[in-house]
C-alpha cells in the first residue's frame, strides 16, 4: 500500500518537474540579442549586445558573434562571451568603415539585430567644394608632436633651400653673362 | 680653355649629333605615330575608368594595388640610374661614363614623369588628391612618397638642365638662322652662357652640389617607396631590409635601362665614334656589379622566412615559391638575372670559340628544340585543348617545362659563341631580360602578399578574391611605357643626348681635364 502510494506520489511529481526543468531550460537560451552604441569620451564606439531569453532574462556565458558587413557580405570580428547580465561589448574605432554591425548568441540565427555605426558624412565633400575650404589650418596644425614635424621639416627645408640656392647661383651666373656684376672665379 | 677650330665650332662626329637632332626618316615619325597612337588607347582606356571608376580593372579591395603600383615601382627604380652614373660616377672621376651619362639623366626625368602619375592613375577618385596635401598623416608613407618623389624630380630635373647649360649655348650659336622656336628655346635656356670664368665657377659651385646631393635623395625615393610596402604588417613585405633591397633592384634595372638606350641610340643616331664597344663592356661590369648585389638581397630577403615558414607567411611564401606564382618568380630570379649575369661573364672565357666545333651545339637545333616544345607547351596550357582527353595535362605540362628549360640551356650555350663575338648584343639582351625581369618582380612582391593577407579574405564574390589585370591597365601600362619612350625620343631632337662640351677632347693627348668645367665652350 506504502508502495503504491509511493508511485502515485512520484507519478504526479514527474511531470511537474519536466515542466519544471523545460522551463529552466527554456529561461537560459538566446532568443534575442540587442544592440546598442555608446560613444566614450575617448571617442571609440562601443557596441554592446544584451542577449536576453524569450521571456526578456539576461542570458549569461553565451557567445555572441559580432559580424560587420562588407563588399563581400559579413566579416566576423569579434566571438566575446556575454556576461552574467547578458551583455557583451566590443569597441570600435571612431574611424571604423563598417556601415553596418550585427551580433547572434546561439544556433540557428537567434536574434539577430543590426545597428548603423555608419561615420558622419564628411562636411567637405571633394572636388570644387572643397577648394573652397582651403586653409593651412589641417596641414599646419597637426596632432603629431613638434619633433616629428621638424625632422622632416629640418630635412625637406634643408634640401629645398639648398635647391634655391642652386637656383640663385643660376641666376648669378645669367647675369654674369649679360655683363653684370659676377664674383669672378681666377680662370682656368 | 678648348680649341675652337676656324669658322666652324663641331667636330665631324659633332656635326653627325647635331645631325641626329634634325634628322628624321620614315622610320622615325612610324615610331613617334606608333607611340602615339598607344599613348591615346591608353587615354581612352583611362577615360573608361574616370567614367566607370575601378571596377574596370582587376583592382577590388583585397587588391588595392596592381599593374600601376608595379609601373610606379619600376619606374621610380628605373629613375635611379641618372644618380648613379652622373653622380656616383662623377664623383669618383670614371672618365669613360661622359659620353652616356645624359642619357641616364634623360632616363631618371623620363621615367620619375611616368612613375609619378602612376599613383594618380591608380586612384579611384583622383580629384581627392588634394585630400592627400590637406589632410595628410604624417605617419603615414604615401606622404613621404608623395615629398620625397616631388623633391627628386625637382633635383633631377636641376641634374639634367645644368650640365646642359654649355651645350645649348652651343646649339643657340648653331640654331642661330635655324627655326625661330630652336632661337628661342636655346636662348632662354643657355642663360646667356658665354663660357666667362664667373660662369664657369658658377657652373661648378652647382654641378658639384648637386652631385653631392642628389645620391642620398635617391637613395631616400626608393627607400620610401619601399615603405609603403615594408611599413605596414602584411606576409611579404614585414621585412627590414625592403629599402636596400628596392635601391639594389633599382640601380640594377636602370643600369640596365641605360645599355638599351644606348644600344638603340647608338644604331639610330650613328653614334658609334661616342659609343664604343668599351662602353658596352663597362656597364656590362656595371651590370654584372649589382646584379650580384640584387641576388645576395633577395636571397637573404626570402630564404630566412622561407627556412622559417611560420604559420602566417606560410601562404604567400608557398605561392611564390611553388605555387601560383612561382612560374613568374622563378623567371625573375633565372631569365631576368641569372641569364643576364651568365650572358655578360661566360662569354669572356677563352674556350667558348671551340663551343662551335663541337656538332652538339649549333644553335639552329637548339633553337627548334626551344620553339618545338614551346609551341607544345603553349597548345597543351590552352584550356580545352584536345590533349586533355588524351593524356594527363599536369604532367605532360610539367614535363614540357622541363623540356623548355633544358633546350633553353643547351640554346644558351649554342649561342656563346656568338655572343662573344658580339658583345654589344649580349649587352642588350641581357639588359631587356633584366628590364622584363624587374617589373616582374615588382609584380611579384606586390600582388601575392595581397592574395594571401592576415585575415583571411572571407566570402568574397566570385572572381574578388584574384587578381587578373584587365585591358584598361595593360592599355594604361603600354601607353605609360609608350609615353616614356616618347619623351625619351623627343628630348633627344631637342638636345644632344650625348654632352658635346664634356666628351670634346676625349683621347687627345692632353686629356687629363678634359670634360672638366673649366673646359666648357667659350662663345
Amino acid at each position: 500500500m506504502r508502495r503504491r502510494s509511493r508511485w502515485a506520489v512520484a507519478g504526479w511529481l514527474m511531470p511537474i518537474l519536466l515542466v519544471g526543468v523545460a522551463g529552466a531550460a527554456a529561461a537560459g537560451t538566446p532568443a534575442k540579442v540587442g544592440l546598442t552604441r555608446q560613444t566614450g569620451a575617448d571617442g571609440l564606439a562601443r557596441i554592446t549586445a544584451v542577449v536576453t531569453d524569450a521571456d526578456g532574462k539576461p542570458v549569461g556565458g553565451t557567445a555572441v558573434t559580432f559580424r560587420v558587413k562588407t563588399a563581400f557580405g559579413w566579416l566576423t570580428v569579434a566571438e566575446v562571451e556575454s556576461r552574467s547580465d547578458g551583455t557583451a561589448v566590443i569597441v570600435l574605432p571612431p574611424t571604423s568603415l563598417h556601415a553596418e554591425i550585427n551580433a547572434d548568441a546561439g544556433e540557428g540565427g537567434v536574434g539577430t539585430l543590426a545597428v548603423s555605426v555608419a561615420r558622419p558624412e564628411p562636411t567637405v565633400r571633394p572636388g570644387r567644394g572643397m577648394l573652397g575650404t582651403l586653409s593651412l589650418q589641417p596641414g599646419l596644425i597637426s596632432p603629431y608632436p613638434p619633433p616629428q614635424i621638424l625632422f622632416v621639416a629640418l630635412i625637406l627645408g634643408g634640401i629645398w633651400t639648398t635647391y634655391a640656392y642652386l637656383v640663385f647661383l643660376l641666376a648669378r651666373l645669367r647675369r654674369a653673362g649679360r655683363g653684370g656684376v659676377g664674383r669672378h672665379a681666377p680662370d682656368a | 680653355m678648348i680649341e675652337r677650330r676656324s669658322g666652324d665650332a663641331f667636330s665631324l662626329r659633332e656635326h653627325a649629333l647635331l645631325a641626329s637632332m634634325h634628322a628624321t626618316s620614315r622610320s622615325y615619325y612610324a615610331l613617334v605615330g606608333g607611340l602615339v597612337a598607344v599613348i591615346i588607347w591608353g587615354l581612352i582606356g583611362y577615360s573608361m575608368q574616370l567614367r566607370y571608376g575601378l571596377g574596370v580593372t582587376g583592382l577590388r579591395d583585397n587588391f588595392m594595388w596592381g599593374v600601376y603600383i608595379t609601373n610606379f615601382v619600376f619606374f621610380i627604380g628605373v629613375s635611379h640610374v641618372g644618380a648613379l652614373m652622373s653622380a656616383i660616377l662623377r664623383l669618383t672621376g670614371a672618365e669613360w661614363r661622359r659620353p652616356i651619362t645624359r642619357m641616364a639623366e634623360a632616363i631618371t626625368f623620363a621615367s620619375l614623369l611616368m612613375g609619378a602619375l602612376m599613383p594618380f592613375v591608380d586612384m579611384g577618385r583622383p580629384d581627392r588628391f588634394l585630400n592627400l596635401l590637406l589632410h595628410g598623416r604624417l605617419q603615414s608613407p604615401i606622404l613621404w612618397d608623395i615629398m620625397s618623389i616631388g623633391t627628386y624630380l625637382a633635383g633631377s630635373t636641376l641634374f639634367l638642365y645644368v650640365p646642359m647649360i654649355p651645350d645649348i649655348a652651343l646649339l643657340r650659336e648653331h640654331y642661330a638662322r635655324g627655326p625661330a622656336w630652336r632661337r628661342r628655346l636655346y636662348t632662354v635656356l643657355a642663360l646667356g652662357w658665354r663660357g666667362l670664368p664667373a660662369q664657369k665657377h658658377h657652373l661648378e659651385t652647382v654641378m658639384a652640389v648637386l652631385a653631392v646631393l642628389i645620391i642620398p635623395i635617391a637613395i631616400s625615393v626608393h627607400t620610401v617607396v619601399s615603405w609603403i610596402m615594408g611599413m605596414t604588417l602584411r606576409a611579404g613585405w614585414n621585412s627590414t631590409i625592403f629599402g636596400p633591397y628596392f635601391v639594389s633592384g633599382a640601380l640594377f634595372s636602370g643600369a640596365a635601362a641605360v645599355v638599351t638606350a644606348m644600344a638603340a641610340f647608338r644604331r639610330a643616331y650613328h653614334l658609334e665614334d661616342y659609343i664604343t664597344v668599351q662602353h658596352f663592356k663597362r656597364m656590362g661590369y656595371l651590370v654584372i656589379t649589382l646584379g650580384v648585389i640584387y641576388a645576395y638581397f633577395t636571397f637573404a630577403e626570402y630564404w630566412t622566412p622561407a627556412f622559417k615558414m611560420a604559420g602566417h607567411e606560410r601562404g604567400y611564401l608557398s605561392a611564390v615559391l611553388s605555387g601560383k606564382f612561382a612560374p613568374l618568380f622563378w623567371f625573375t630570379q633565372i631569365g631576368g638575372l641569372l641569364v643576364p649575369l651568365l650572358l655578360l661573364t661566360l662569354p669572356t672565357i677563352s674556350r667558348v670559340p671551340r663551343l662551335r666545333e663541337m656538332p652538339m651545339l649549333q644553335p639552329r637545333p637548339a633553337l627548334a628544340a626551344v620553339a618545338a616544345s614551346a609551341g607544345l607547351l603553349v597548345f597543351v596550357s590552352i584550356s580545352g585543348s584536345p590533349a586533355a582527353a588524351l593524356v594527363d595535362v599536369a604532367a605532360l605540362r610539367a614535363l614540357l617545362t622541363w623540356a623548355v628549360a633544358v633546350f633553353g640551356v643547351w640554346l644558351f650555350v649554342a649561342l656563346l659563341p656568338l655572343f662573344r663575338e658580339r658583345p654589344v648584343a649580349a649587352a642588350v639582351v641581357a639588359s631587356v631580360l633584366v628590364n622584363i625581369g624587374a617589373w616582374i618582380k615588382r609584380f611579384v612582391i606586390i600582388v601575392p602578399t595581397l592574395q594571401y593577407p592576415f585575415l583571411p579574405i572571407q566570402r568574397a564574390p566570385a572572381g574578388w578574391a584574384i587578381y587578373h589585370p584587365t585591358w584598361v591597365e595593360w592599355s594604361i601600362t603600354a601607353a605609360a611605357l609608350a609615353g616614356f619612350a616618347l619623351i625619351y625620343i623627343l628630348f633627344s631632337k631637342v638636345f644632344p643626348i650625348v654632352s658635346i662640351w664634356e666628351t670634346r677632347e676625349q683621347g687627345a693627348p692632353h686629356a687629363s681635364g678634359a670634360g672638366e668645367v673649366a673646359h666648357a665652350p667659350a662663345l
